[in-house]
């Protein structure tokens, strides 16, 4: 006997992630879902970021890793208010781990809260978490490719980083081609190009701080 | 691996959606192109998952949907499995919509009181509780 389900499977994650996205709206948090791979800098770029917005903007951070508190205690240098989520074997953070580390946050004290995700281009790109923006962010040592080598990440950003554009002289790395890419899967998003090592990172500076103005994305 | 985690949420709305005394011999999954799910990965996750649950022995059927893809120099609307396929037109940047989605279509389901036996490798299952 064939019974007809026809249901997203992944609504029990996103139930979750609606009662998140209605709590952080609630207590006035701008919340970010920053996904890249391993190494491309994301913590390095939360890192300079907490530290030029300090007394600016009050910043949360909710930080995914298989394991180990690197990540937090390298954050907690500059807010207190970083929360690491260990997810163990998977690859991904999903809508209920993010509730519980929102659950360990003072919420209304903050401006913005940033979901830096599991060092993962693909997986975590279907899990909807409850945040405003999904941010993807790429580095200029992956190559210029991975853009539309990773098309779900590409389409389904809000906003691209390019990171570490100090090094491009290094690398075999075509800017134009990176770009060319990223337009073919999305027309909208905005590509800031950034060296978070090196404190260049004004434009993502600037776009955080309008975006908490005017977060009607 | 989001595919394991795809598996053990297809497990709890399944056992949400099946009568409390069915066993389950199949499941129809369909997943829209931008969900990146590996069938071969799938089905390995899908095996795992449910290895020590009551839908062990379940098949898996899932249907892969092409990309949707429209021309921006022609109008020309189609599908295709290959995202970058390029227009009759010659215009090689096609535009992608949709392609999300992930759809649990429907269960193949066993009552006893039918009077069919042949589940060999099913067991009964039983309404769990939503969380792990």
């Amino acid at each position: 006997m064939q019974v007809t389900v026809i249901e997203n499977v992944l609504k029990l994650n996103d139930e979750i992630a609606a009662m998140n996205r209605r709590t952080l709206r609630d207590a006035g948090v701008f919340a970010i879902d920053l996904i890249g791979g391993p190494g491309c800098g994301k913590t390095a770029l939360l890192e300079a970021t907490l530290r030029r917005l300090q007394g600016e903007l009050t910043i949360g951070v909710a930080v995914g890793d298989l394991a180990t508190t690197n990540d937090a205690q390298r954050l907690l240098r500059h807010s207190p208010h970083v929360i690491q989520i260990n997810t163990g074997r998977s690859c991904h953070l999903d809508a209920n781990q993010v509730r519980q580390a929102m659950n360990q946050l003072p919420l209304h004290e903050l401006d913005v809260l940033v979901i830096e995700n599991v060092g993962n281009l693909i997986c975590p790109v279907g899990f909807d978490l409850g945040q405003d923006v999904k941010v993807g962010m790429f580095s200029v040592t992956d190559g210029d490719d991975k853009p539309v080598k990773h098309p779900p990440l590409t389409n389904a950003s809000d906003v691209i980083l390019l990171n570490k554009i100090d090094l491009a002289p290094y690398v075999d790395f075509e800017r134009e081609r990176f770009l060319a890419g990223v337009r073919q899967l999305n027309e909208k998003a905005p590509v800031l190009e950034l060296a978070a090592t090196k404190d260049q990172i004004d434009p993502w500076l600037q776009w955080v701080k309008e975006s908490v103005a005017a977060p009607a994305m | 691996m989001h595919e394991l985690s795809i598996a053990r949420m297809l497990i709890r709305m399944i056992q949400r959606h099946a009568p409390a005394d069915a066993v389950v011999r199949g499941v129809r999954v369909e997943a829209g192109p931008m969900r990146a799910i590996e069938p071969e990965a799938m089905r390995l996750a899908w095996r795992a998952a449910t290895a020590d649950t009551p839908l062990h022995g379940a098949a898996l059927d899932l249907c892969t949907l092409p990309f949707d893809l429209t021309c921006p120099a022609c109008g020309r609307r189609w599908s295709a499995d290959d995202l970058f396929e390029t227009c009759a037109c010659g215009c090689d940047r096609p535009r992608a919509r949709g392609g999300d989605e992930l759809i649990l279509v429907s269960i193949d389901v066993h009552s006893p009181d039918s009077g069919d036996a042949s589940a060999p490798h099913s067991k009964e299952i039983s309404r769990a509780s939503d969380r792990d």
